[in-house]
């Protein structure tokens, strides 16, 4: 409980020094088309482990981690995302980063897993609207039709100069993870690319 | 711009690779043996040929893994792609392969790993 407090205390989030709610759009239009908000103090773990692990690993996170590359699996809030053949990024909910951490490397299967707490290094920002796909493809060399990007795809990609993760958990609903430096540049991004479908970047969850 | 398909993220654009280089570049093991001329074709000396070319690209921006890539450097064709520490498969790849300069060279006949002798 101690941790689950000075995380949400002392954790940082990705604006910082941004004055929000900001809100952006074309006098045309009533509402925007794009709504932007940080999920703040989400848990991320980055975890290599190889085939034979796998199903042991995916027990202790109470979610199976996905066989095929570019996919994600969820269950009960936790989500994993494959990043490579043997490379998984968990995200957990907000303060049991440090619980989970403990739980893998004091598992038998730990002498062959390697698990980093990057709950700080990265964050993660939703971004939702029905224009979500065509702002996404101006600074994204992915093809963003609903029938090759479907739900529970992820991929890590350039958007505009930085690396990010990709998530796709709705038709018109996306998670992205980025380096928290990183997160002032692409939410000038995002204000700048889709000025013409108007944004509303909330404070967060 | 090449567009790649790596073997665990599929087709991306070649802003999104690093290249590395040649590829099958053996480092000398007996290195004590060797002399400053032999080691040197090792280090510097690199192929630049007009035609099939062996090389390393990693995927930078997405997963993060090296693979091999041959590729025509006059028409930009890729011919093959297959996964680090793997010999080409196809005919193209293993001619290419054969026709470095480095497999003739000195220092690649004592890089080659010592038979394993049976105790």
């Amino acid at each position: 409980m101690v941790d689950t407090i000075s995380r949400i205390v002392v954790g940082c989030t990705a604006f910082n020094d941004k004055k929000l709610p900001i809100l952006k759009k074309p006098e045309s239009l009533k509402a925007p088309l794009i709504e932007l908000s940080e999920i703040k103090h989400l848990g991320k773990l980055n975890v290599r482990c190889g085939k034979k692990n796998r199903d042991a690993l995916g027990k202790l996170i109470h979610c199976n981690l996905p066989i095929q590359i570019n996919q994600i699996n969820s269950k009960a809030g936790r989500f994993a995302i494959s990043l490579g053949p043997d490379e998984y990024l968990i995200l957990a909910e907000p303060g049991s980063e440090n619980q989970l951490e403990k739980t893998l490397n004091s598992s038998d299967i730990s002498k062959y897993i390697s698990v980093v707490n990057v709950s700080d290094a990265l964050c993660a920002i939703q971004i939702s609207g029905p224009k979500v796909r065509d702002v996404l493809s101006k600074g994204c060399a992915i093809d963003f039709h609903p029938d090759s990007f479907y739900k529970n795809k992820a991929v890590q990609c350039d958007l505009a100069l930085a690396n990010i993760v990709l998530v796709c958990l709705e038709e018109n609903e996306f998670i992205f993870i980025c380096r928290t430096s990183f997160a002032e540049y692409i939410l000038d991004w995002f204000i700048d690319a889709s000025y013409e479908y108007g944004i509303f970047v909330s404070d967060g969850i | 711009m090449l567009k790649i398909k790596c073997p665990f993220c599929g087709v991306r654009d070649e802003s999104e690779f690093s290249c590395g280089g040649e590829a099958h570049i053996a480092r000398p093991t007996t290195d004590l043996k060797l002399t400053d001329k032999i080691f040197s074709e090792y280090l510097f000396m690199k192929y630049n040929p007009k035609g099939v070319f062996l090389e390393r690209w990693c995927h930078t921006s997405g997963c993060r893994r090296w693979f091999n890539l041959a590729r025509d450097t006059v028409s930009h064709e890729i011919i093959e792609i297959y996964p680090m520490g793997v010999f080409p498969k196809t005919v193209k790849g293993k001619k290419a392969y054969q026709a470095n300069w480095r497999r003739k060279s000195k220092y690649e006949a004592v890089s080659k790993p010592a038979k394993r002798t049976k105790k």
